[in-house]
């Protein structure tokens, strides 16, 4: 381990090639980025080609196993399971991606603000944060989606409200941990105001632990969505999702248990991969900073 | 200390006023009139207007917020436009499920975790480590819908051990609700007994290489009682924390586990309630929960503070 490099290097200050280097030596960063790049392939490609088409219902197909015709077998109404699992992959990157922006977008300017200008702004904010904590996220998602009505774009409010108090917190404290820096000090007497300070200085130092934490509430969306749309509140049909597919197996569970599988298997190897990747990205950016599970 | 405490106590009564204020305010937007619902499609005008008055939604909305911040003060939660019972003697009822269910995960999690996570830590960078942390990353990837399905299938479906869903109710048959009980738990603990885990060994690993440490084995004390009493009781304040914030977890996860094993607890009472647009059982039971969670959260930052002295001064 390199003891010499900085708490928070940004991504200039590396050197581009003993970090892809590293990467192909970090366990975790392989197998996440395996896993995230086989995913979002099903996803992509499902917009273009599917081996079946999922919204047609062929009951003369019903429950067939696997085989050469159908990979994964089908469901109780005669649709292709890999088919949907494919779209399905697209829902979940589709709304935990748009989640995690709107956390993104609205959170860690807040949390700039919030460091960058202290006193009553920042108490505000951080109070706010404290609110949202407060409510258990799943929980709300579900009374926000039964209230605006079940659905995709509900959901992703839904999710991507719970998105905006942890960026806030991180671009926050990942702001404040770089107060009193020389280069900072450097900048404000070359006379920058706050607002490019924090956009050309504080933004790209802390790109790393944004990152870091998007790749995990990446995985914590597609979690969330999963059970937005098992309880019905989620993607609706036609439209595939794992969730939805999970609600569906479990009436069939005692004849076709393998239904229940494959969407399970899919929500935990993108949960997984996602998870993998923001361990192996959080040792290849910041080797100094200790692992943390929450 | 007590200043902390107090500090800490007044941003707490903010908080629960701030949270009641929201969930009023989106509970107030919701589509459809309850009055309507109840009613059904063909009632006369001047039976809704009647019912409606009597459901006190004439009133302005300031009238209406302090009248149900006032009535939860004092116990009155309101009364239920479905069950037409007060909501206070249906929470009663619902919380006998809910809260063994999530306090029985948290305590299992606990109970797995902390000597997987020490076991981990001491083994640290052997081949059993290395397994168990690749277990528990899985883990933490599993939704808890799957393993209670998977679970269903095993246990009541393959085996027909235990009940796959539906509680008798503790009186009926405090055996067979136990019973009920415990797929249920089961499905909730994994999950978080995985991120349990990984903190309790993450904690332990930072602490142990803290002097005391060497000071405690230099001292002739042997490897396991080090570890246990100068290692083990030194990580446990992160795994304070984690175990508070998955509370939190635990209560929303009770909606799903809840509807899933058709129990009939405070998260399928909400569930149904907003589906069948019981709006007052909603608003009541939301509030209890949100208060619950921030009450945990306090109790676990005095907790820490009175652990670690250094924390008092950062409110």
């Amino acid at each position: 381990m390199n003891q010499e490099l900085p708490s928070y290097p940004s991504l200039a200050t590396y050197d581009e090639i003993s970090i892809w280097r590293k990467a192909l030596h970090s366990r975790s960063f392989l197998i996440g980025a395996f896993l995230a790049i086989v995913i979002l392939i099903a996803g992509v490609l499902s917009i273009f080609w599917t081996p079946y088409a999922i919204d047609v219902l062929n009951v003369a197909n019903r429950l067939k196993p696997m085989s050469s015709e159908f990979w994964f077998g089908t469901d109780q109404y005669g649709r292709d399971i890999f088919s949907m699992l494919m779209v399905g992959a697209r829902t979940s990157i589709i709304v935990a991606l748009i989640a995690v922006g709107i956390g993104m977008l609205i959170g860690v300017p807040l949390g700039l603000l919030a460091a960058a200008r202290k006193g009553l702004l920042e108490e505000l904010v951080m109070r706010t944060n404290d609110l949202i904590f407060a409510f258990p996220s799943l929980l709300s998602a579900v009374l926000i989606t039964s209230i605006f009505g079940p659905g995709t774009i509900n959901a992703v409010i839904a999710i991507g409200i719970f998105n905006i108090p942890v960026f806030a917190r991180v671009a926050r404290g990942g702001a404040l941990s770089l107060s009193g820096r020389e280069f900072l000090l450097a900048a404000r007497l070359s006379g920058k105001n706050s607002f490019l300070i924090t956009l050309e200085h504080v933004i790209p130092n802390i790109a790393n632990l944004l990152i870091v934490q998007a790749t995990i509430q990446l995985s914590l969306a597609i979690l969330s969505e999963a059970g937005l749309s098992y309880l019905g509140l989620g993607t609706q049909p036609p439209m595939a999702s794992w969730g939805r597919m999970l609600y569906e197996a479990q009436t069939m569970v005692a004849f076709a248990p393998q239904l229940a599988l494959y969407p399970g298997f899919a929500i935990i190897f993108s949960v997984l991969g996602f998870n993998l990747l923001g361990d192996g990205l959080r040792d290849l950016l910041d080797p100094k900073m200790r692992r943390r599970v929450a | 200390m007590l200043w902390f405490a107090f500090l800490r106590l007044i941003g707490l009564l903010t908080t629960l006023l701030a949270a009641s204020l929201v969930i009023f305010v989106v509970l107030e937007v919701i589509p459809g009139d309850p009055a309507e619902v109840m009613l059904g499609l063909n009632a006369q005008p001047d039976t809704l207007a009647a019912l409606r008055a009597e459901l006190g939604l004439n009133a302005p909305v300031s009238t209406r917020y302090v009248n149900w911040v006032l009535g939860m003060l004092q116990g009155d939660f309101g009364i239920s436009y479905t069950y037409s019972v007060p909501v206070a003697e249906l929470i009663g009822e619902r919380i006998q499920i809910s809260l063994p269910l999530a306090t029985g995960a948290l305590i299992l999690s606990t109970i797995i975790a902390i000597p997987i996570g020490v076991y981990s830590a001491r083994y640290h960078g052997k081949i059993i480590d290395t397994g168990i942390m690749s277990v528990a990353q899985i883990g933490i990837a599993i939704p808890n819908f799957w393993i209670a399905i998977l679970l269903v299938y095993v246990f009541a479906i393959v085996l027909r051990v235990l009940p796959s869903g539906g509680f008798p109710g503790w009186e009926v048959s405090f055996f067979g609700s136990l019973q009920a009980l415990i797929l249920p738990v089961v499905a909730l603990a994994l999950p978080q007994a995985s991120i349990l885990a990984r903190v309790m060994r993450s904690a332990l690993l930072d602490v142990l290489h803290e002097d005391y440490i060497r000071t405690a084995r230099a001292k002739g004390l042997s490897n396991k009682a080090t570890l246990w009493r100068h290692g083990v009781r030194n990580a446990l304040i992160p795994v304070l924390t984690i175990l508070g914030l998955q509370f939190s977890f635990l209560i929303a996860g009770t909606v799903i586990i809840e509807n899933l094993f058709y129990l009939p607890g405070l998260g399928r009472l909400i569930f149904q309630g907003i589906t069948q647009r019981d709006l007052i059982v909603v608003k009541s039971s939301v509030m209890l929960l949100v208060a619950l969670t921030i009450f945990v959260t306090f109790l676990v930052d005095i907790a820490y503070a009175a652990i670690d002295p250094r924390l008092r001064r950062r409110v």
